[in-house]
């Protein structure tokens, strides 16, 4: 059962309770009041009939009235203040009655009610009688003086006010039922949206929130809602930006340990392999040294780089002997593409991370390979140093211009199949991006189909 | 949770309901009439003839205490017939009744129906009365707004209704004598209607289809001069009494007796009065000779040979607000010299069973010493009122029939004829002012008589020949 149905229901419950209960008891004491007064008003009634006839008859009848007289005159006392109602007894007997039933048969002259002069209420073949009687004495003579009231319009009366009573208790009981239901499913609607809402975020929506409208509970239930899917989207999205930094991380090792690894491959296995002479083994020691350590580092940077906050080392580096190091580290690759480097510096240091630097202008170099057809006769690559600008062009095939701005998107590839053909993963343009953006470097690409291309880095002032 | 609800609703319902205890079998009384009517039936036996009850030649009582005095020296009348007990009902006036009576009083002459408004009557007066709900009431009126508007839609509903059955065009309708069936809100069920003019007369007539409300008689003959000889100096008719040469009272008789036979059922002239239109100064002051003379009769039915009383005053009473009122059949015809003047027929009655043939009476002595002891009784004058003296003069004491009405029936006019003991005479009221001025008038059981002027008989005393009880011809009981 709903929320909004099970409060309808208890509510209702309640108020039919406290409806009935209060209706009944109005009701009852409204019957109870209206047969009192009417009791009252019989019990006063019979008294004067008593008191004023046995006073008049008291009055006028003399000891010497010959028995017809004595019955006239009685009947004339009786009548002068009675009515319909009314019935003079004696002995049992009637002498003047407008009933047609006998009062004494219900209040009989022996009972408490009768001494008392205490109304009687009776049934009668579908009537309701109050009853009176109480005695008077004319002379040595008693008579019983009765008042026989017909009260069935009054219990008609309460009867219709029953119905009445019952009909409004229905009503209202109907109409609070039917405002509770509207009023709690009013109320609990913003309690629907919140778990709409909550669906929508739990299937990935994490913008989606509820709109507060009120300032009770439930607008409070919102704003603390709201302010949870802030903490769950914010959360979410670090947890998605780390996620990406260590894939990019991951991603951005693996991608530039391919360089360096063909070098040290080369190296290792031409130590392992062939005759060579001490200077060619220290040399390939040494470069295997450099490299290793060089990769070592550059793990480090890229860790600092993808996954902390960290600012990266800068120092001032003389720029020849990095472009030396790179065209070392590079030369293997671009001996298996059949690409020739060439290296133009016209700066002499700059500040920038060493290792990070050589691992942009690897990947700008390795690029610029790649750009070629593999049965181009021609395959130059530039690499120059102007100022704090680093440049690396080719005469490849160039880069759509359209999509030119996305080329430094993570895991872009212009064309797929050949990238994966060649291995590649698409973040080593990403990888120049983030190493020129942690630099605080610019950079700019000029490109043109079946021209070639020239990447330019500007590190900052 | 609903069975609990269900068991609530129950136990409300049980509450709530009237619940009326078993009813019983009723122990019943017998009324006072019907103990009345089983004491006074007397079955004679075939051998045996009736006897009436014996009297004295006259009847003779004084009383004095102050303030009352009571003087009796009356003639005494008996019927030599049994006298019967009959149920009664105010059935009105059968219709061929009416055509026979309608036949006599027009004599001749052509007497139309009420005009009926046209449709284009009607639609001026629905106009004139929608005209006047958007105005308020007239000026000098206690009406209320709401109460105004209420009685002009009240007038407007009538005018739609009459509107349905309206003829187009001006009409003459001769009245034949036929009643109308009506309904009016003040009834308390429909009823027959007749009313009727010509140039010299009109006649209107009410009668009572359900016994349930009065009914009457009355007609009218116009008058060259003056209004009416209602509310006239109005003298018994002895030889005393002088009469102008055009007024003969024997061929008035005839007349009066005509229209008795018309009727079909046995009436007789019960007194003849002189009526004429002197003033005394009673009434406003003014003094003048009589110039119009005309002859009362007072007339009564009779019930297997036996008459009713006579109330000279067509006033009556109910002694509770919802009681229909019923006043003892009255019938009386005013005639002048140029023939029947008016014709006042109340509240005709009609016999349904006879209860009993011959009813067992008290004795006149037992009814005198009643009667005696009663009179200071009934005419009781309190002592804050000793500016006020009461003269009863008693004249006749008749043995009659009186209607008393049935008892515990408000709404219906139902009732018995019974015999009684009459006491025709005068009560005469005298108030004394401090000024030393006193004003005298008649009264009839405390009311005033219609006429002030006024010198003929009325009920003083009516005592129930069976029971001894008294009756209030006025009540009925």
């Amino acid at each position: 059962m709903k929320l909004y149905q099970r409060i309808t229901l208890l509510v209702s419950i309640v108020l039919t309770v406290v409806i009935l209960a209060v209706s009944l008891s109005l009701l009852l004491f409204a019957k109870n009041t209206i047969l009192s007064l009417s009791t009252e008003q019989v019990q006063r009634k019979q008294k004067t009939l008593r008191t004023s006839f046995s006073e008049m008859a008291n009055y006028y009848a003399r000891s010497d009235d010959s028995e017809a007289v004595h019955n006239s005159l009685i009947k004339l006392c009786f009548n002068r203040f009675s009515d319909q109602s009314s019935v003079l007894m004696r002995e049992g007997k009637p002498v003047s009655t407008g009933v047609t039933i006998d009062p004494s048969a219900y209040v009989g002259p022996d009972s408490e009610a009768f001494s008392e002069g205490t109304p009687v209420a009776v049934t009668v073949q579908g009537r309701n009688l109050l009853i009176a009687g109480s005695s008077a004495s004319v002379g040595t003579e008693s008579y019983s003086v009765y008042v026989v009231e017909d009260i069935t319009d009054t219990y008609a009366r309460i009867r219709r006010m029953a119905w009445i009573f019952a009909g409004v208790s229905i009503a209202a009981i109907a109409l609070g039922a039917g405002a509770v239901t509207l009023l709690v499913r009013r109320s609990t609607k913003p309690i629907t949206a919140l778990s709409g809402v909550a669906k929508e975020i739990a299937d990935g929506a994490y913008e989606k929130r509820v709109a507060v409208r009120t300032k009770d509970e439930i607008g409070t239930l919102g704003e603390d809602f709201n302010r949870m899917a802030d903490a769950v989207e914010t959360k979410i999205s670090e947890l998605s930006e780390r996620n990406e930094r260590q894939r990019l991380f991951i991603g951005g090792v693996t991608h530039e340990f391919k360089t360096p690894m063909t070098g040290l491959i080369l190296h290792t296995g031409l130590l392992r392999r062939a005759n060579l002479s001490e200077d060619e083994r220290d040399a390939s020691l040494a470069h295997i040294e450099s490299q290793t350590a060089w990769l070592e580092r550059l793990t480090q940077n890229l860790l600092k780089l993808f996954t902390s906050d960290e600012e990266i080392e800068l120092e001032s580096v003389r720029i020849p002997e990095l472009l030396e190091t790179v065209e070392e580290g590079v030369a293997p690759k671009l001996k298996e593409k059949g690409a020739a480097l060439t290296v133009q510096c016209e700066t002499d240091t700059l500040v920038l991370n060493p290792d990070l630097m050589h691992s942009l202008l690897n990947n700008l170099i390795v690029n610029a390979a790649n750009a070629y057809d593999a049965d181009a006769s021609e395959k130059p690559i530039v690499l120059s140093v102007t100022g704090r600008t680093f440049s690396v062009s080719d005469r490849g095939r160039g880069i759509p211009k359209e999509v030119q701005d996305r080329i430094f998107e993570p895991f872009f590839r212009v064309d797929k199949s050949r990238s994966k053909k060649q291995g590649g993963s698409g973040l080593g343009l990403a990888l120049v991006k983030t190493i020129a953006d942690a630099h605080g470097a610019t950079i700019a690409v000029d490109s043109e189909p079946g021209k070639g291309t020239t990447v330019s880095v500007v590190l900052p002032e | 949770m609903k069975k609990h609800i269900f068991i609530i609703l129950l136990a409300a319902l049980l509450l709530l309901a009237a619940c009326q205890p078993t009813p019983d079998e009723p122990v019943v009384l017998q009324k006072d009439q019907d103990l009345m009517i089983e004491k006074g039936s007397a079955t004679l036996p075939p051998e045996e003839s009736y006897t009436p009850p014996e009297v004295p030649k006259r009847y003779r009582f004084d009383y004095q205490d102050g303030a009352l005095t009571i003087h009796a020296d009356a003639e005494i009348v008996v019927p030599s017939v049994p006298m019967p007990i009959v149920n009664v009902r105010a059935q009105g006036i059968p219709q061929e009744t009416m055509y026979r009576l309608f036949a006599f009083l027009s004599n001749g002459e052509k007497l139309l129906l009420p005009h009926r408004r046209t449709k284009s009557e009607i639609e001026e007066a629905i106009k004139e009365y929608s005209e006047m709900l958007n105005q308020t009431p007239p000026e000098g009126s206690d009406l209320t707004q709401e109460e105004f508007e209420y009685g002009l839609n009240l007038e407007l509903e009538s005018l739609k209704e009459e509107y349905k059955t309206a003829p187009d065009v001006d009409e003459e309708r001769i009245c034949d004598g036929t009643y109308e069936i009506q309904r009016s809100e003040w009834e308390p069920s429909e009823y027959a209607y007749l009313e009727a003019y010509g140039n010299n007369r009109d006649i209107v007539v009410k009668s009572s289809i359900n016994a349930d409300s009065q009914s009457w008689l009355r007609y009218y003959r116009r008058l060259k001069g003056f209004d009416a000889y209602e509310e006239m100096h109005t003298v018994p008719l002895d030889e005393t009494v002088v009469l102008p040469d055009d007024l003969d009272a024997v061929s008035a008789a005839e007349q009066v007796q005509d229209f008795l036979n018309t009727i079909g059922e046995p009436f007789e002239i019960a007194a003849v009065y002189r009526v004429d239109d002197a003033m005394d100064g009673s009434t406003d002051g003014i003094v003048r000779d009589a110039q119009h003379y005309a002859l009362r009769f007072d007339c009564r039915r009779l019930v297997n040979g036996v008459p009713l009383a006579v109330c000279a005053s067509d006033s009556g009473y109910s002694d509770e607000s919802y009681t229909t009122m019923w006043r003892q059949e009255r019938l009386c015809l005013i005639v002048d010299a140029d023939g029947i003047v008016t014709v006042n027929w109340l509240d005709p009655l009609t016999m349904t069973e006879t209860v009993s043939d011959s009813s067992t009476l008290l004795s006149f002595d037992k009814m005198t010493g009643i009667a005696e002891k009663m009179l200071p009784i009934v005419y009781y004058i309190p002592s804050s009122e000793r500016e006020t003296t009461q003269e009863i003069g008693v004249r006749s004491v008749r043995l009659e029939l009186v209607r008393v009405r049935e008892q515990n029936n408000a709404k219906e006019l139902k009732g018995m004829l019974i015999p009684a003991w009459v006491f025709y005479g005068t009560v005469q009221l005298t108030e004394h002012y401090a000024s030393g001025e006193d004003f005298v008038y008649y009264t009839t059981y405390g009311m005033r008589t219609a006429s002030p002027n006024y010198e003929g008989e009325e009920i003083v005393l009516c005592i129930n020949a069976i029971d001894g009880t008294i009756i209030d011809p006025m009540l009925g009981y």
